[in-house]
């Protein structure tokens, strides 16, 4: 592909200063509590190094938390990249009702996460939930499931209703991808005798690798910041056990812990950089070997 | 050159997601203390202006509070009062019950400070810097119409910051009176009493007692804590660190009490995700014969959705496992707080002791059931609970010592540590060790010498 220069290098310095004022110093100056006594009672502020470090580890919450964000995050990952993929493929038959297809799948992206965790608060409820009820309608005993009363079933909730939340994305980005592959390429491959399979494999996955590969990057990245579908549908709970990094950071700051919920951001934020630097290298070697 | 390219843009992806992620957490801000006039000697200037203050320009005062709080009928009936009586407007800033606390500590932290404030106060309100951030009205005149056994709730450091606008309760166990007499059960004097009174009811198929596990804060186990530290060289011991959590044999007691109620099914079959909103419906018809709560709950909560109910009800002592014959808690008032570094001091002064002029407090709370707060209370009527065991209430009632003396208590945090211990999460010793290493942190940060 040829990019053509449109414009002199210059033109980054101001977007560069915005980014320097307005991100970059307060993001150092904000991580630099991370070294500091930092909460509401003390008045004066000082370092401390990486006493907050040492003591965060020393934490149970830190190690379940780092868990359940994991597979938070890959789980989302594979279900939405491969959801996002099977709908669009479907789609892109050229229903009748494609353009209510398409609104209906991506509706639930446009819901708050309120709006998100209720529904699913609702649909797992416990006593009148419709999953309960539905399961002791096909004769399912002991159907009174308390899907957010424990870690495992609570987590699955959680992941179900942030896939449904987010599919929405991964088949519109999917979608164009496969609609931007010319017909013939597709044509000539069944002429000679290719398989739908075969088509699929060969022409139609690498044609939209890259869209897949930016599904994927924001499945992990939104899946690894996962917070307000657990805030709101299990608080963290019962105890601690559903805790993701961002609700543990929120936790630290309700115990007054202020510097050690900056220390926890700062962990946060160099995992997030390293799988965002990973992906990158190496989903650029995957589109290259398609 | 390309791989120079390559590694600009990698650099500036990486910056990108940490800004992002930087953003979530706030910075410090150092707020000055100065003000121009002894705050003090300010309202104790505008007590007598109280209600007649409304020749100035109208403003509009930020109340920052929780979310249960501002349902209160005599909360909504003076903020209607002062806005008809003075023409200021009020802007209700409610926060979410669970997590209120961590917001209005955030919203402090970052310099975000309402006109008005209200909280619990104690030992808890250090961590919105009471001496820097509020009014001070140790000298205002309504300081001496509260009522002895609330004033020492209000104050903070021997000064008294906060307004006790509110009712005052006493917490224990409600229970269906109905229930109680069908099975032929009597209210328990005793932990085994009140056990087999349990059983029975489990018996007969009711849960004994519907507790709200998945909001953490109503298993209040602050209702056993309090008799532990009644002892001030006890609680000297604590607040000193020479004494914890795990070398009270009670608080052990207490701990297991909960364990014991999870497994034997007396919180039901199914409790950890019962809500406090579910709590009506289970008390209302008669799923569930008890509850952790206070004598006004029956009134202002049950009533409201099964009108006359609390006439079935009465209040026992709240028996937790840490004393035999179970306790009573004393009255937990909420107070209000004027910021001194607003700008609206002047009308947020007024409004307080607007709301502690006798003739208002009287109209608020008029035929409230509650135990009077201010001495000028007198149209107020005590609960018909309260009515039904006021002898034992006499005799069983302790002062909430937990909440406001014990540094580091929390009711939140703690509570999770027992909720993992009933789930079987964690043992009852390593809940102890938990909470101990939680409060201890707290003091720590709050620079409390011999932590």
């Amino acid at each position: 592909m040829h990019l053509k220069k449109i414009y002199p290098t210059y033109f980054m310095i101001i977007p560069l200063i915005v980014f320097t004022i307005f991100f970059l110093i307060p993001s150092t100056i904000g991580y630099l509590y991370a070294f500091t006594d930092w909460n509401p009672y003390v008045e004066k502020i000082k370092f401390v190094g990486f006493e907050n470090f040492v003591e965060i580890f020393q934490n149970r919450s830190l190690t379940t938390a780092f868990i359940n964000t994991v597979v938070i995050a890959v789980v989302k990952t594979v279900f939405v990249t491969v959801i996002g993929v099977g709908i669009a493929l479907l789609l892109n038959r050229g229903f009748r009702t494609n353009k209510m297809l398409r609104t209906v799948y991506f509706m639930p992206a446009i819901f708050s996460a309120l709006i998100v965790g209720l529904i699913f608060s609702g649909l797992f409820d416990t006593q009148n939930g419709v999953i309960n009820q539905v399961l002791g309608a096909i004769g399912v005993k002991d159907a009174q499931i308390e899907w957010l009363g424990s870690r495992w079933p609570a987590l699955t909730v959680v992941n179900a209703a942030e896939i449904w939340r987010s599919a929405g994305y991964g088949v519109v980005i999917t979608l164009a991808a496969l609609q931007a592959i010319p017909a013939d390429y597709l044509e000539a491959a069944k002429m000679d005798g290719a398989n739908g399979w075969q088509r699929f494999r060969h022409i139609i996955l690498p044609m939209i690798m890259p869209a897949v590969n930016v599904n994927i990057l924001f499945s992990l990245i939104y899946g690894l910041k996962m917070f307000d579908l657990i805030l709101i549908l299990t608080g963290g709970g019962p105890g601690h056990e559903t805790e993701s990094f961002g609700t543990l950071i929120l936790s630290e700051m309700s115990r007054d812990r202020y510097s050690q919920s900056v220390s926890i951001n700062l962990i946060f934020s160099i995992m997030l950089v390293i799988v965002a630097i990973l992906f990158q290298k190496y989903s650029k070697k995957w589109e290259a070997k398609e | 050159m390309m791989k120079l390219k390559k590694m600009g843009y990698t650099v500036i992806c990486a910056l990108l997601v940490a800004s992002t992620m930087a953003g979530c957490t706030s910075s410090a801000k150092s707020t000055t203390a100065d003000t121009t006039k002894a705050a003090g000697t300010a309202a104790q200037e505008q007590t007598t202006a109280a209600a007649a203050t409304a020749s100035k320009e109208p403003v509009t005062l930020t109340i920052l509070a929780n979310q249960d709080w501002v349902t209160k009928p005599y909360m909504k009936a003076i903020w209607q009062l002062y806005e008809d009586k003075t023409g200021n407007k009020l802007d209700i800033q409610a926060v979410p019950i669970d997590s209120g606390e961590t917001i209005m500590k955030t919203k402090f932290a970052t310099g975000e400070i309402p006109d008005i404030f209200m909280h619990f106060g104690g030992s808890g309100l250090a961590a919105y810097q009471p001496e820097k951030n509020f009014v001070d009205f140790s000298d205002a005149a309504w300081v001496a119409d509260v009522q002895d056994y609330v004033l020492p709730q209000a104050s903070f450091n021997d000064k008294v910051y906060g307004l006790p606008f509110w009712e005052a309760s006493i917490s224990g166990i409600i229970y269906n009176t109905e229930i109680f007499e069908s099975l032929g059960l009597k209210m328990p004097t005793t932990q085994a009493e009140f056990m087999t009174a349990c059983e029975t009811i489990k018996a007969a198929g009711i849960t004994p007692m519907y507790l709200a596990v998945k909001d953490t804060w109503p298993l209040l186990y602050q209702f056993g804590v309090d008799n532990m530290f009644l002892d001030s060289a006890v609680l000297g011991k604590l607040n000193s660190n020479t004494l914890k959590y795990a070398d009270i044999p009670e608080f052990k007691t207490m701990i297991q009490w909960y364990k014991d109620m999870a497994d034997n099914g007396y919180f039901g079959e199914k409790f950890a995700t019962n809500t406090w909103d579910g709590a009506p419906a289970a008390l209302g018809e008669g799923k569930a014969a008890m509850m952790l709560a206070w004598d006004s709950y029956a009134n202002s909560d049950l009533d409201t959705k099964y009108p006359g109910i609390s006439e079935k009800f009465s209040i026992m002592p709240a028996f937790v496992g840490a004393v035999d014959g179970g306790s009573y808690e004393g009255p937990n008032v909420c107070l209000t707080f004027a910021n001194k570094n607003g700008k609206n001091v002047d009308a947020a002064i007024e409004y307080i002791n607007f709301m502690a002029d006798p003739a208002n407090y009287n109209e608020a709370f008029k035929d409230y059931g509650t135990t009077p707060v201010f001495k000028g209370q007198n149209t107020i009527k005590t609960t018909a609970l309260y009515n039904s065991a006021a002898e034992v209430i006499a005799e069983k009632t302790v002062a909430s010592t937990a909440w406001p003396s014990v540094i580091g208590f929390t009711q939140v945090e703690g509570a999770k540590y027992i909720q993992e211990c009933m789930l079987g999460i964690s043992s009852v010793d390593e809940c102890i060790a938990a909470m101990d290493n939680d409060r201890m942190q707290i003091a720590k940060a709050q620079q409390t010498p011999g932590f």
